[in-house]
């Protein structure tokens, strides 16, 4: 899930969702709420949801909870119905 | 009817083309991903560097990069950067985000990415947190053309020649990020550190520019003057414009109200009077030899777009910062006497950048299309100008309706740059041209749009230059008229 700790540097989660990361920071806070007062019509459906972390977990631009290509952190871009992987291969 | 008055026959000079100098930062998604994206990317690319980012920077014209910070800068250390990409160090950016940083942009990659867009290379060298030696070795790393150790290392990592580059930074932010240095205790140690920055051939003298002042502090820069102004070639300034005060609260690049909209021309028109003063007090001390005004970061800072890491300064860039462009472009041109460089920020995805990309994608923003269209000033004589302006908005954040610079160029042309700045009205102007002889024709483009209109991936043109209308020649220059919210350039032939 995580990387190995770079010697004589803090553990960072390269691999992680901000809920993963929640004892770091409070970002997660954050997630939820903008999902959660997200119009239904507008909200990624919770199973899909789940499928599309579950895909930028599996993805080498993911690290700390960010998508290396876009900037995003991937819990909000993926919370949009009408948002898509920035990736050339789009993985959602 | 406002007139515009251009006087062929004053002048402040050349007009430096590294006035119109970028910044590139390790910082979000400015290099990595945004740049850089390695030469087995998916993403079409030469020798790592993203083909359409590169052929859209040529089309701007970039005459000097900076890199590798900002303050990221002081905590570089070039040596982590060069030699096999799989032998080197990995890093967390502490500065940026807290990523991970491979140092597989090194050096080399960077002049690369100069060579590519045919730029001049800006280095800043680390004076935060390290040492004298580190700095002088990397000047003689890129420079040192004859036998010497590190002359020895660059060739035995592929380069042969020497890259003679010209500009150094003395640190960065010494006062804060670089630091936290007092005026005084940074003179001292950039005299140090400039005695032991090298010219390795006479053809191709460095020019070294001390870490300079935040905003209005003349004390820093009256120090730096009176203490190292002998050992250096220019002292650099940073003024960034917000539409508020609070760090935290920035506001939207996109979503902004009137009064913010002129609240943020008010700001950013501040910069006149900073580049002025600090002129003055550089011209003061500067003695027998000239020293320039070098402002390396400047531009628009807004509250990062929603969703995206706040470490990584992604910022969206509206009409409204094609005006703070244009402004900041012809106050710049008309002090070209003192300032020989500056370096918006930044190039590429951070802050007022010139390129946005997400995945392959790329846009253009339309403080691009700015660049592109005062592109002609760079290198051109300077010719004073002048408007006759009214004052718009809020008595506190006042700001006037028309905003303007002129330039003489080597082909005979005059190049008029103008800004409407009113977000409603359009202003017809009548522009007089003196001491230049008669006018044959004119040609003009502009870029218009609602003051928070952008160009998004979905709809990368929704602002762009196109042809102004109705562009007349009359006896004395050229009648316009210039839409609301607008930048117009304006090429003006001669007999």
């Amino acid at each position: 899930m995580s990387d190995a700790k770079i010697p004589g540097q803090p553990t960072r989660c390269r691999r992680c969702l901000l809920r993963e990361m929640t004892d770091e920071n409070d970002y997660y806070e954050s997630v939820k709420r903008y999902r959660a007062t997200l119009p239904a019509r507008k909200r990624t459906p919770d199973t899909a949801y789940e499928q599309r972390l579950a895909a930028c977990k599996g993805c080498g631009s993911l690290e700390n909870g960010t998508c290396r290509q876009c900037g995003c952190y991937v819990e909000m871009r993926a919370a949009r119905l009408d948002m898509h992987c920035p990736a050339k291969q789009s993985r959602w | 009817m406002a007139h515009i008055f251009i006087n062929g026959n004053r002048s402040k000079g050349t007009i430096n083309k590294n006035i119109y100098g970028q910044f590139s930062e390790h910082l979000g998604r400015c290099i990595y991903d945004g740049i850089y994206v390695g030469p087995d990317s998916e993403i079409p690319n030469v020798n790592g560097m993203r083909t359409d980012v590169v052929g859209s920077l040529k089309a701007i014209g970039v005459p000097v990069l900076r890199w590798p910070g900002g303050c990221f800068a002081d905590t570089y250390h070039w040596r982590d950067g060069i030699g096999p990409k799989a032998q080197r160090k990995t890093i967390v950016n502490t500065n940026w985000g807290g990523v991970s940083e491979d140092n597989s942009f090194g050096t080399h990659e960077f002049m690369e990415l100069c060579r590519q867009l045919g730029c001049e290379a800006y280095l800043s060298g680390n004076v935060g947190s390290g040492t004298v030696q580190e700095f002088s070795d990397w000047v003689e790393y890129c420079n040192m053309g004859g036998v010497s150790p590190m002359a020895q290392q660059r060739r035995e990592n592929g380069q042969n020649e020497p890259w003679n580059v010209k500009y150094w930074g003395i640190g960065n932010e010494a006062w804060g990020c670089g630091g936290n240095m007092r005026a005084e205790f940074y003179a001292d140690l950039c005299r140090q550190y400039a005695t032991y920055l090298r010219n390795y051939d006479d053809a191709h003298k460095i020019f070294k520019i001390a870490s300079g002042a935040n905003v209005g502090d003349y004390h820093w820069t009256k120090t730096v003057m009176e203490r190292a102004g002998r050992c250096i070639d220019a002292v650099s300034l940073h003024y960034y414009t917000l539409p508020h005060d609070d760090w935290q609260h920035k506001g939207s690049a996109t979503e902004f109200t009137r009064a913010e909209y002129y609240a943020t021309l008010h700001k950013t028109l501040r910069m006149e009077e900073l580049v002025e003063n600090h002129s003055r007090i550089i011209r003061q001390y500067q003695g027998d030899r000239k020293v320039g005004l070098a402002v390396d970061e400047w531009g628009t800072w807004y509250d990062v777009e929603p969703g995206t890491n706040p470490g990584f300064l992604y910022q969206q860039n509206a009409m409204r910062d094609a005006l703070v462009a244009a402004v900041n472009l012809n106050i710049f041109n008309d002090h070209c006497d003192t300032v020989c460089m500056t370096n918006i920020a930044q190039i590429v995805n951070v802050l007022q950048a010139m390129v946005l990309t997400e995945g392959p994608r790329m846009v253009l923003t339309p403080t691009a299309h700015v660049f592109a269209m005062y592109r002609p000033h760079q290198g051109a004589r300077q010719l004073e100008s002048y408007a006759e302006t009214t004052l718009l908005g809020q008595a506190e954040c006042a700001v006037p309706n028309l905003h303007v610079s002129a330039s003489s160029q080597a082909d005979g042309t005059v190049l008029v740059t103008a800004a409407n700045l009113s977000d409603t009205d359009a202003l017809p102007v009548d522009c007089l041209l003196s001491g230049v002889g008669r006018v044959t024709g004119v040609q003009g483009r502009v870029l218009c749009a609602a003051c928070g209109a952008h160009n998004t991936f979905a709809q990368p043109a929704a602002v762009a230059p196109a042809p102004l209308a109705g562009v007349a020649v009359t006896d004395g220059g050229f009648t316009a008229t210039l839409p609301a919210c607008s930048v117009a350039a304006f090429t003006v032939r001669l007999a």
